[in-house]
């Protein structure tokens, strides 16, 4: 009898430990869709509302749409607290494969939110300040105000490119876990690779050569997007293979790495 | 049940990704190319007045506080710009609200932010630029810096509207009083003791503008509405399926509120009162609109008129612009200039750097059917100029190339009386 409610007692908790994954998994492939959607729609605002080098009309553009701004500003705070999140959750399903490297590419992923948020929402609050039209800032001309809301915005460019290195990181490191796992497939973990390469070569190919700023921006478009959309639909459709993964975390338990 | 949960998760999925890939790919489209790493250049040899004049030049915005209307001024400087490339401008439209613009493109510029006023030389003839409807002033900085720079002091004032043609017959009465504020406000500043007082010779004024701003000048230099001649026009269009049919679409059912606006009790039958309380020197109408006055309200212009246009304009067809203007002006000075085969917006502003959608798709604004944006600006900048030249400050070599045709081409058709 003892033995009979012993294996009863195992087996709930396997299917416990196997429900908690796929809702893990899930969760994860979630919070990657949200990205998918926030942040480009969040940069497309900035696009419609910024004229790269003409101060004057962003300034303009900024003070009467300011909204949609705010609404801005509120997709980039979306992403890097989702970031945290998803580091936290990517952590727990990869730690199996390298307790290191996981927690690595879960550091870089929460680094890339803490310079979104450092960098890019705070250039926006100073944007929307020099854009304000506070009284105090009546020393400064109407044209030195407007070139203030542009340098702000432009230095949100290098904000992006900056974060882009953590981020490239993080990618690098997640793909190696996904490839080495075994409970993920190969393939997604072989494209998340090829998407921190094409954040590397934006983030450093900017700095080092902006007149390949297209191209580069091109490149990680093409790069990017295969890799994240594939793990995060394979993350909610698939999740991970129970089976393997607990033998990976047996595996673990047993080096303690 | 689990069939119909997993029929929703797959479509929940579904949309999420649509919803994803379209906001990956508008973010991406709406992003702007890199400036090119060196500006086209062109062939100035044969266009003598298209080379950049002697004068450095600035630019100052002067708002609403200040000015009856936004204008944004150019001027020759005192000293050259610190730098070559001092500003960029943009080329957009007020598409979405009057008081929100839409940038279309960017370009490089040389004029100096603020830069001090050159009194020593002045005071130099007034051009008041007036850009499209709904395009902005800054779309047109390539050509007033031009004109700057050879000495004329450019204000452009920022017509308010939208891109929305039921708002084009508020604009058909708000833009001549318009013209008249700003000829008065100048009046007033370039006085003793006040803002441009020695800049600006307020007595020497031409009046330049490309689409609704052509038809502004041309109303300015005394044009006045004819409705029998409008609905005549429109009657032809109508029959013909001519591109006019939109100004007409635009106008005709709103002449009464036009009338209103105006103060007049009713519509008029033929023409209506002059709008142009000032008289002017000069009108330069670019693929302006002109239908609105027909023969009898062209007439009524008897200053010197350069009416420049493309032979494939569909937004202001050359037939009810610019060959109308020319042909029934009664100016005895007038020029023709034809652009074979370009479009509208060519005489909007340069693109160097772009919304990478306009790459894919052509919309007109920075491509056009038959003209290398940057030459087709070289030929404007050459004609516009050569022509204020003559007309403002008598220079003898502008009107002697005038009445060669300026080194005519073939893909350009000249036609002149009085030169």
């Amino acid at each position: 009898m003892t033995s009979t409610a012993g294996e009863t007692g195992g087996t709930r908790s396997q299917k416990d430990d196997a429900s908690r994954l796929k809702r893990l998994a899930r969760a994860a492939g979630v919070l990657y869709l949200a990205i998918f959607v926030v942040y480009p729609l969040s940069t497309m605002v900035r696009s419609t509302l910024v004229v790269p080098g003409d101060a004057a009309a962003t300034a303009q553009n900024i003070a009467e749409s300011e909204t949609l701004f705010r609404w801005g500003m509120a997709g980039e705070v979306t992403i890097f607290l989702i970031e945290i999140v998803l580091a936290a959750v990517l952590y727990a399903l990869l730690r199996p494969v390298s307790r290191a490297l996981s927690l690595g590419a879960s550091l870089a992923r929460v680094a890339e939110g803490v310079v979104m948020a450092a960098g890019n929402v705070f250039t926006s609050i100073l944007t929307l300040v020099a854009v304000g039209g506070a009284g105090y800032l009546a020393v400064f001309s109407a044209e030195q105000q407007d070139a203030l809301a542009l340098f702000f915005q432009e230095a949100n460019d290098y904000v992006v490119l900056t974060w882009g290195f953590f981020f490239a990181l993080s990618l690098l490191l997640t793909g190696w876990l996904v490839y080495r796992s075994g409970f993920f497939p190969k393939i997604p973990g072989v494209l998340l690779m090829l998407a921190g390469i094409g954040y590397f070569a934006q983030s450093y190919g900017t700095f080092v050569a902006p007149g390949l700023t297209d191209v580069l921006e091109t490149v990680v478009l093409v790069l990017a997007i295969p890799g994240e959309l594939v793990f995060a639909l394979w993350l909610l459709i698939k999740g991970v293979d129970e089976e393997k993964w607990q033998a990976s975390a047996l595996e673990a338990d047993r080096t303690r790495l | 049940m689990r069939a119909l949960r997993n029929i929703a998760f797959g479509v929940l999925i579904v949309a999420v990704l649509i919803v994803g890939f379209v906001a990956q790919a508008g973010s991406y489209l709406f992003g702007f190319t890199s400036q090119a790493a060196e500006p086209q250049s062109a062939d100035t040899e044969l266009a003598p007045f298209a080379d950049a004049g002697d004068h450095p030049v600035g630019v100052r915005t002067l708002g609403a506080d200040i000015a009856p209307i936004p204008l944004t001024v150019w001027y020759p400087a005192l000293e050259p710009p610190i730098r070559d490339s001092s500003l960029t401008y943009a080329y957009a439209i007020n598409m979405l609200s009057a008081d929100s613009t839409t940038a279309i493109a960017t370009y490089e510029g040389d004029a100096e932010p603020g830069a001090a006023y050159d009194l020593d030389d002045g005071p130099f003839p007034l051009v008041v630029l007036s850009h499209g409807f709904a395009i902005t002033a800054s779309s047109y900085g390539w050509l007033a810096e031009h004109l700057a720079s050879h000495g004329m002091v450019v204000v452009a004032p920022h017509h308010h509207e939208s891109l929305d043609p039921g708002g084009l017959w508020q604009s058909t009465f708000d833009r001549p009083q318009e013209v008249q504020m700003v000829l008065s406000f100048v009046e007033e500043e370039a006085g003793p003791g006040v803002e441009f007082e020695g800049l600006i010779d307020s007595e020497t004024i031409a009046v330049v503008g490309h689409s609704y701003g052509g038809y502004t000048a041309l109303a300015a230099g005394g044009a006045r509405l004819d409705t029998g001649a409008f609905n005549a026009a429109c009657d032809a269009a109508y029959a013909t399926d001519d591109p006019l049919v939109f100004l007409c679409d635009a106008l005709a059912p709103r002449l009464v509120d036009i009338a209103g606006a105006a103060g007049i009790g009713s519509v008029p039958a033929g023409l209506w009162p002059s709008w142009s309380a000032r008289e002017v020197d000069a009108v330069v109408s670019m693929a302006g609109d002109a239908a609105m006055f027909g023969e009898p309200g062209l007439e009524e212009i008897t200053v010197p008129v350069l009416a420049i246009g493309g032979t494939a304009d569909t937004d202001s067809p050359f037939q009810w612009g610019t060959e109308l203007t020319y042909d029934h002006v009664s100016s005895d000075r007038k020029i023709e200039v034809a652009l074979n085969g370009a479009a509208h917006l060519v005489f909007a502003g340069d693109c160097t750097s772009v919304r990478r959608i306009l790459s894919l798709v052509s919309l007109g604004f920075c491509s056009d059917p038959a003209w290398d944006r940057t030459e087709a600006h070289i030929l404007v900048k050459n004609y516009v100029t050569a022509f204020l030249l003559a007309e403002l400050t008598d220079d003898q070599a502008a009107t002697t190339a005038l009445s060669s045709g300026l080194h005519q081409r073939s893909d350009v058709g000249y036609r002149a009386e009085g030169y």
